[in-house]
């Protein structure tokens, strides 16, 4: 009878992780090029860049710019056209940027200028850097912080450990998962440029424990052959967040919207890694993987998008209507709403369309203290919202607010419904505004 | 197009960034933990008990749905949380109140729209959900405590073929002898009577660690006290003894406090800790080891007494721990969002010290009042052990 049992349990189990992991990783699907793209060229503040005058024809993977700031990307063309007007867009992580135009010409497309320097290569930092750079290739996520900025941070400080997380936050967007399925050698291949130029000793590869091994096998035979280590986490958002990853692998402590290198640690995604071994190849980042869940069918997209593709080109094409509908980017507790011109890069790659909800009428705190039973970092999220209603930022400070990593789990499980994760973000502006950690507000 | 099925998420969910509980399910799951003892009392006290809450919970909605429309306090409260702790104070009451018939001279209907109403503007008074600090059934019980003492003394319990149906005042005008050895739900039926009378256990318990009873014989002892005037600890576990409608059936508390944690509305640190602290507190303050006309022999420690020893303390211990409302205030009142600290480790401060002074009030003060007491002193603490006691945070 107890075998029984067990092979009973055993077939629940094996059921479950099928429904949750389909036997083969989905295909990334190329998306048609829309008329327009918005080309992003000035990423947190390197706004600097040269851009070509409009009316300019420029080729597929042509430098957009003459020269760009030493802390971003070099903007290239993900497909020939003519160059249009400079104009600031949001990017899917919510941060702002500046773009060039590009309206994209019906003519097949030429071969490119910008075949990359046989001297930048990945011999030294410098050089390797300089090559990522050059191929366009950048990364600012929330699982995956500004990469340009964290190999720039190495030059200076020298890094020991390189973690490369194929943790997914969404059990129906698994996009690392898939990625590292279907190009599990070439994630493992920019893992091991990166470690070798940033001189990293340990390489971690993060995979979930109840990762499907079909899916996970391609990349652990390549990390093997490598002698990465596979560490299995329990996946439970928010796990992929840098300062839990970092603190979890290494128990350095991250502070949030800090670099990991400042901690001497390099985390990158598995996009990332395989933009960097396509940049080892010669195969710039014109291209994005991105996934998209339609919550209301209850479908999962996943696609290979052109730089610079808008969320409403991208809905479109998948015939998801955006009327009274909330498109939100990256993990979808943090509530990062998108509008429709929202672009598509280097930011968050996963992108939730939910249907659009009736706003939560809060009620007062009961003083349950599920926020802080939940809290992945034990900040006191009630009372950060006190903090704000009184003004009071002491109050925020002691609260625990510069630790926060903006998760939402907080507001998820409140039952008061109250806006905890808003009432974090806000103290944050208000500090910003008044360039003080300490000091309170004067009335 | 690559498409993957996603994993069914909850119908229930308004909001994909909401778990979905909301304040009425979260009242809703404690008002189904009351239901534990509610219904073992309802069994063990019969339908007089059914009425005694009835009137409760109706005055004291009636009360709200007034007190609602006045002022900013009105905008506040909610009448499920009224509800609750309409159900929570019918709960702290003895059920022989339902009844228009005179009681030792006094006619008792009253106290039990009195207690709603009383909730009800406590509750209204000091802010209605949300409300901190101050427990408004507590402050309520003792307040009807004071005004009527003897009214609120259990003195009934139905006989076991009578549940549910029996009448509690139907009873057999004999007092009953405590010390019969036979567990109440083994009793043979006996016709005539529904009840039977019997003196509250924690009343004894009272007189004798207040060394205010006298002995009969030359001396007394815990172990006499025990073996001749406490019954059988089955009924304080089970049921069959005296007490307030809450608190008939430790088993049926302890079973609606274990729904509670299986739902995580409550932290076991608080009924676990407070329990062990006031067994601990009890085996170790001072109680008369032996009285006799003379006066009594006090001892701390009485477990290292010759006279007593270990087995006779810990049985001691544990009627004092099953004749009060102490597992009733562990598991239902201090776990009160309201009223406990918000970290973790000042929950366990929080529990320890309860427990302590718990067994305090239970020895020298009252047993039937005692934990509420305690609580009231207790909650003092909780801002400053918020204070104290915040988390370092991770990074």
């Amino acid at each position: 009878m107890p075998a029984e049992r067990e092979s009973k349990s055993a077939e629940k189990t094996a059921a479950r992780t099928t429904s949750l992991w389909p036997e083969q990783a989905p295909e990334l699907l190329p998306i048609p090029l829309p008329d327009r793209l918005l080309v992003p060229i000035g990423i947190r503040g390197a706004g600097d860049a040269s851009v070509k005058p409009a009316g300019t024809l420029i080729q597929r993977g042509d430098r957009i710019a003459d020269h760009a700031a030493e802390s971003s990307h070099v903007p290239l063309a993900p497909e020939s056209g003519t160059l249009g007007q400079v104009r600031p867009i949001r990017l899917t992580s919510g941060q702002t940027a500046a773009a060039v135009e590009l309206f994209v010409s019906n003519q097949p497309s030429a071969p490119s200028q910008n075949t990359l320097k046989p001297s930048e290569d990945f011999s030294s930092l410098v050089s390797g850097l300089e090559r990522i750079r050059s191929a366009g290739v950048w990364a600012d996520r929330h699982a995956s912080p500004d990469l340009i900025g964290q190999l720039n941070q190495i030059v200076a400080r020298p890094i020991d450990t390189l973690i490369c997380t194929i943790l997914d936050s969404d059990a129906s967007l698994r996009l690392n998962a898939a990625i590292a399925a279907r190009f599990g050698d070439e994630v493992v291949t920019g893992v091991s440029l990166l470690a070798r130029t940033a001189g990293a000793r340990k390489v971690v590869l993060v995979v979930e424990s109840s990762a499907s091994p079909e899916w996970m096998s391609p990349m652990a035979k390549a990390a093997e052959r490598e002698k990465f280590q596979i560490i299995d986490l329990t996946n439970e958002y928010p796990q992929s967040d840098p300062t839990l990853i970092v603190y979890s692998l290494t128990r350095r402590k991250l502070r949030p919207g800090s670099l990991p290198t400042t901690r001497g640690v390099l985390v990158l995604d598995a996009a990332a890694a395989l933009a960097v071994c396509r940049a080892a190849s010669n195969e710039p980042m014109l291209t994005v993987p991105v996934a998209v869940h339609d919550h209301a069918n209850r479908h999962s997209h996943f696609l290979l998008a052109p730089v610079g593709i808008t969320i409403e080109h991208l809905l479109k094409h998948l015939a998801i209507p955006m009327q009274d509908a909330i498109v939100r980017g990256g993990d979808l507790l943090r509530d990062v709403t998108l509008r429709a011109d929202a672009v598509i890069a280097g930011g968050e790659l996963t992108i939730h369309v939910t249907a659009r909800e009736l706003k939560m009428i809060p009620e007062p705190c009961i003083r349950c203290a599920w926020c802080i039973e939940a809290c992945p970092t034990l900040v006191h999220p009630a009372q950060i919202l006190d903090a704000l209603q009184r003004r009071d930022l002491k109050m925020a400070d002691r609260a625990g607010v510069a630790a926060c990593i903006e998760c939402g789990i907080c507001s998820y499980v409140c039952p008061s419904g109250l806006p905890l994760l808003h009432a974090v973000r806000e103290i944050r502006e208000v500090k910003l505004a008044i360039g003080s950690d300490t000091l309170a507000p004067k009335e | 197009m690559a498409t993957v099925s996603a994993p069914p998420t909850p119908a229930s969910s308004v909001s994909p960034l909401h778990s979905g509980i909301r304040i009425p399910t979260f009242l809703t799951l404690q008002i189904l933990a009351t239901l534990f003892p509610l219904i073992a009392g309802f069994a063990i006290f019969g339908w007089r008990a059914i009425g005694t809450t009835g009137v409760v919970v109706f005055s004291a909605l009636g009360s709200m749905a007034v007190l609602r429309r006045v002022g900013w306090r009105g905008r506040q409260v909610r009448m499920w949380h009224c509800f609750w702790l309409a159900l929570i104070v019918s709960m702290m009451l003895p059920a022989h109140l339902f009844t228009t018939v005179p009681f030792h001279g006094q006619v008792v209907w009253p106290v039990l729209p009195a207690a709603g109403i009383t909730v009800s503007l406590l509750s209204w008074l000091l802010g209605g959900l949300g409300t901190q600090r101050v427990p408004p059934v507590v402050v309520a019980i003792l307040f009807l405590f004071v005004l009527s003492h003897d009214l609120l003394t259990p003195q009934y319990v139905l006989r076991v073929d009578r549940l549910f149906v029996g009448d509690l005042l139907n009873y057999d005008p004999a007092p009953e002898s405590l010390s019969d050895q036979n567990p109440w739900y083994n009793r043979s039926a006996a016709t005539g009577y529904d009840a039977l009378r019997r003196e509250p256990v924690g009343d004894k318990l009272l007189a004798y660690t207040s060394s205010q009873q006298r002995p009969e014989r030359a001396s007394l002892t815990v172990q006499m006290l025990i073996r001749d005037q406490m019954p059988p600890l089955e009924n304080l576990i089970v049921g069959g003894q005296c007490s307030t409608i809450g608190c008939g059936s430790a088993a049926a508390i302890i079973a609606g406090g274990l729904f509670l944690l299986l739902q995580g509305l409550i932290d076991f640190r608080i009924p676990l800790l407070g329990t062990l602290s006031a067994m601990a507190a009890l085996l170790i303050f001072p109680i008369p080891v032996y009285i006799t006309d003379a006066g009594a022999q006090w001892r701390w420690f009485a477990f290292r007494s010759h006279f007593l020893g270990w087995g006779t303390t810990v049985t001691f211990v544990n009627y004092e721990i099953l004749a009060s409302p102490l597992l009733f205030t562990l598991f239902y009142l201090a776990t009160a969002p309201g009223l406990r600290p918000i970290t973790r480790r000042g929950r366990a401060v929080f529990a320890i010290g309860l427990g302590v002074l718990c067994a305090v009030f239970q020895l020298y003060a009252s047993v039937a009042m005692g934990p509420y007491i305690a609580l009231l002193v207790i909650v003092l603490l909780t801002p400053t052990l918020d204070r104290a006691m915040t988390p370092r945070t991770l990074v």
